[in-house]
């Protein structure tokens, strides 16, 4: 395991695939996963897959992904689909504290058969 | 028992149709506070009401009027069930959102909501506005700030004066800016937020709510009792 996995432009069948991240130093802050899109099957309306980054404590983040062609501010076409989820707060003394996470998995559930470049990164 | 902070998750998605938050071990009986900024390309996000799992009843408070496809909300769940807790938002199709979720013990678990308020503004000063006068002492504030343009370092400040700051970052050009902050008062008063200067002119929108801390009853004024005069009589 490691703090960045990098994956290829490759064509991802339906099913599911997992990527599991470790080795994460005190200034870890977050889990950023980036994952290309060329040209999406479907339409914005179509949820083509599923994008899970949970820290070992079970907390974290998942969103639906959309098909087709999805336009940023400029209406240019995104280049990719970006997630985030930050390392948890606790209360801690009279203050906050992160949580001492070890380590977070990077779930990629694919509905409609897509290509992609994936970059998972504790950054 | 006074509302004291317990944790908070964040996270972000740029292009995605629907948003979850998990948020670990939730305890039974605290209050949830959803904060997110979002940006859609159909003309604007509308108010919507979150739904998790495990079930608990989720409250919006007064949506800010969009500004260019970008608004900010302030959602709530009281007296929240416990365990992990997955709550999920959708503002439709291909949208940009970022979200920090936090519990909080010592709200009220019914009628949290006291007073709120919204701003929105093209400038380099963002403010929330100022809500009407809470009606007791101890409460919870929650704000929140979305500046939506395409600049990669907006310059928020975290909110001032006296909040602690949630979530904030800087990116707009990667979904938006965003500040979620809050603070624990002690004292009756109007509440308001500011997040200092921004690098340029970009559009923001901004909310702000107060929530009631659990067990503090209302004033009342006690009877009238007439003072009978006494005589001692001395033998």
């Amino acid at each position: 395991m490691a703090r960045r996995v990098v994956i290829p432009q490759a064509l991802y069948q339906p099913g599911t695939y997992t990527s599991n991240l470790d080795q994460f130093n005190p200034q870890t802050n977050e889990i950023v996963v980036s994952l290309t899109r060329v040209a999406w099957p479907g339409t914005p309306e179509d949820d083509v897959a599923r994008i899970t980054v949970l820290w070992n404590d079970g907390s974290g983040g998942e969103w639906e992904l959309p098909g087709g062609v999805i336009l940023t501010r400029e209406g240019l076409p995104l280049a990719a689909s970006v997630v985030q989820v930050s390392v948890p707060e606790v209360a801690s003394g009279n203050g906050r504290a992160k949580k001492n996470v070890a380590s977070g998995t990077v779930t990629f559930l694919v509905r409609q058969a897509l290509t992609t470049a994936i970059t998972a990164e504790a950054q | 028992m006074a509302v004291a902070f317990v944790q908070t998750v964040n996270n972000s998605g740029l292009g995605v149709n629907s948003h979850n938050i998990v948020v670990n071990a939730v305890a039974a009986g605290n209050f949830l506070g959803l904060c997110t900024t979002v940006w859609t390309g159909g003309g604007g996000p509308s108010n919507v009401t979150p739904t998790s799992s495990p079930t608990n009843t989720w409250n919006t408070t007064t949506a800010p009027t969009q500004l260019n496809g970008a608004s900010c909300f302030i959602c709530y769940a009281m007296n929240a069930a416990s365990g992990n807790t997955t709550i999920t938002v959708d503002y439709g199709t291909g949208f940009y959102i970022r979200a920090s979720a936090t519990e909080f013990s010592g709200v009220s678990t019914s009628a949290a909501i006291d007073q709120q308020a919204a701003n929105n503004g093209s400038s380099t000063a963002p403010t929330s506005g100022t809500t009407g006068t809470t009606v007791q002492a101890n409460e919870l504030v929650m704000a929140v700030l979305c500046v939506n343009s395409s600049e990669t370092n907006c310059g928020i400040d975290p909110a001032t004066t006296g909040y602690t700051n949630l979530f904030t970052n800087q990116n707009s050009a990667e979904a938006n800016g965003h500040s979620s902050d809050y603070k624990i008062v002690s004292a009756t008063g109007t509440q308001s937020a500011a997040w200092g200067t921004l690098t340029v002119t970009q559009d923001w929108i901004a909310k702000i709510a107060t929530f009631k801390e659990a067990g503090a009853a209302a004033a009342t004024s006690l009877p009238l009792r007439r003072a009978f005069p006494m005589s001692i009589m001395m033998q």
